[in-house]
C-alpha cells in the first residue's frame, strides 16, 4: 500500500499550511518527506535526481497550498505533485540521454543478499517510464486509466507498459546459466516506446 | 465453438510476469527511504528564492507598465495640443507668401523634423521680401510720392505669413523638446 495513505496530518495543520504558516509547512514536510523521496527514488533511480524532485515537490506544495480544497485530499494531492515532477524529469532530454548511457553499463548479477535488494535492482533495470507505471500501479494504487491520463496516453498504453515491465522483471528473477563465454553480458533494458506523451 | 467444446480451459490470467499481485507485494514490502538530511533547509531556501524572483518580476512588469503609460500620456498630450492649435503647415499660405516659400509648404505636410530648417529659410525669405518692400516705401516717401496702397497691402500679407511661420517653428521646437 502507498506510504502516502499511512500518513495522518491534523486538519488544523493543513489549514495553517494553506495560510502559509512556516511551522505547518515544516510539519507537512516532516510527515511526507519519506513517502515523496521514496517515490522519487524508486521512479528516478538516482539519489541526486530524487532529492531534486522531492525538493521541487515541496516547493510546489508550499507555493500552491492555498489551492488545496479539503484537508483529506492533502496526501493524494502531494502524491500527484510528486508524480508530475518525476514525470517531468523523465521527459527531460537530459534524463533520456542519461538513461541511454546507462544502457551501456554492464549488468549486475542478481543479488544473493535477499529478495528486497533483488527487486530493487530489477526495478532499476526498467526504463524510467516503465518504472513509473509499475510503481504507480503496484504501490500507489493508481488505475490504468489514471496512469494513462497522467502520462497523457490511454489506459491500454499503461497496461502494455506494465505487461512488458512484468515480463522483464520475471526474466531478471529467472536463474541465468553461468556461461563463461558471456561474462560481460550487457543487461537488456526494456524497450521504451514511451514518448511519454506531450 | 462454445465453452463446453473447448479442449482445455484457458489458464487464469495471471499477467505476463506470472503474478502481478506478487510483484506488487514485493514492491510494497520495500522499506521507505528516509529523506536526505538538510533537505528541508534546501526546500525553504529554494522557496524563498522563487518568491524573491517573482517579486522582482512583478516589480519589473509594474515599472514597464508605468513607463508605457507615461509615454502614452505624453504622446496623447502632444497630439491633443497639436490638434488644438492651427497647423500652419497645412494651412494654405497667402498667394504672395506662397510665391516666396516654394519649398516649405508642400514638404511640411509630409515631413516632421525636416520642417524646421525649411521654416527657418521661409522666414528669411519673407523677412527679405518685407525689407525690400520697406525700402521701396521709404524711397517713395523720400521722393515725395504717397505710399502705394498695393505695396502696403503686400507688406501686411507678408507680415501675417511671417507670424504663421514663426508660430509653426515654435511648435516644431516644442515637439522636438518633448520627444
Amino acid at each position: 500500500m502507498s506510504s502516502f495513505r499511512a500518513v495522518q496530518v491534523d486538519v488544523g495543520v493543513v489549514r495553517r499550511l494553506a495560510r502559509g504558516e512556516r511551522k505547518a509547512q515544516e510539519a507537512v514536510y516532516r510527515a511526507y518527506a519519506a513517502p515523496v523521496y521514496t517515490l522519487a527514488r524508486r521512479v528516478l533511480g538516482d539519489p541526486g535526481l530524487a532529492e531534486e524532485a522531492a525538493q521541487d515537490t515541496f516547493v510546489q506544495v508550499i507555493e500552491q497550498a492555498g489551492k488545496l480544497k479539503s484537508a483529506s485530499a492533502l496526501g493524494p494531492w502531494i502524491r500527484s505533485i510528486a508524480v508530475n515532477v518525476c514525470l517531468m524529469r523523465l521527459r527531460s532530454p537530459w534524463q533520456r540521454r542519461r538513461e541511454s548511457l546507462a544502457e551501456d553499463q554492464p549488468a549486475e548479477a542478481p543479488s544473493a543478499a535477499g529478495a528486497t535488494l533483488d527487486i530493487e535492482r530489477a526495478l532499476l533495470r526498467l526504463s524510467g517510464p516503465a518504472r513509473l507505471v509499475v510503481w504507480m500501479y503496484c504501490v500507489e494504487g493508481y488505475t490504468h486509466r489514471e496512469i494513462g491520463e497522467a502520462l497523457g496516453r490511454s489506459a491500454s498504453f499503461s497496461k502494455s507498459q506494465l505487461a512488458r515491465a512484468c515480463r522483464a522483471l520475471a526474466e531478471h528473477h529467472r536463474p541465468q546459466p553461468t556461461s563463461p563465454a558471456a561474462p560481460g553480458r550487457r543487461h537488456e533494458r526494456i524497450p521504451t516506446p514511451i514518448a511519454c506523451a506531450s | 465453438m462454445n465453452e463446453s467444446q473447448h479442449p482445455s480451459p484457458a489458464p487464469p490470467d495471471q499477467g505476463p510476469c506470472g503474478d502481478i499481485e506478487q510483484l506488487a507485494q514485493q514492491l510494497q514490502a520495500l522499506p521507505p527511504l528516509p529523506a536526505p538530511p538538510g533537505m528541508w533547509q534546501r526546500v525553504q531556501r529554494r522557496a524563498a528564492e522563487r518568491r524573491e524572483a517573482r517579486r522582482i518580476g512583478r516589480r519589473r512588469r509594474r515599472t514597464v507598465l508605468a513607463l508605457a503609460a507615461s509615454l502614452l500620456a505624453a504622446l496623447g498630450t502632444v497630439l491633443l495640443v497639436g490638434q488644438g492649435e492651427e497647423d500652419p503647415a497645412r494651412t494654405p499660405a497667402p498667394p504672395a507668401l506662397a510665391a516666396g516659400v516654394p519649398h516649405s509648404q508642400p514638404g511640411a505636410s509630409d515631413l516632421d523634423w525636416p520642417q524646421l530648417p525649411l521654416a527657418a529659410s521661409a522666414e528669411h525669405l519673407v523677412l527679405a521680401r518685407i525689407s525690400s518692400i520697406d525700402a521701396d516705401l521709404n524711397r517713395q516717401l523720400l521722393q515725395g510720392n504717397g505710399a502705394r496702397p498695393a505695396l502696403l497691402r503686400q507688406r501686411a500679407t507678408l507680415a501675417d505669413g511671417l507670424a504663421h511661420i514663426q508660430r509653426h517653428r515654435q511648435q516644431l521646437l516644442l515637439r522636438q523638446a518633448v520627444y
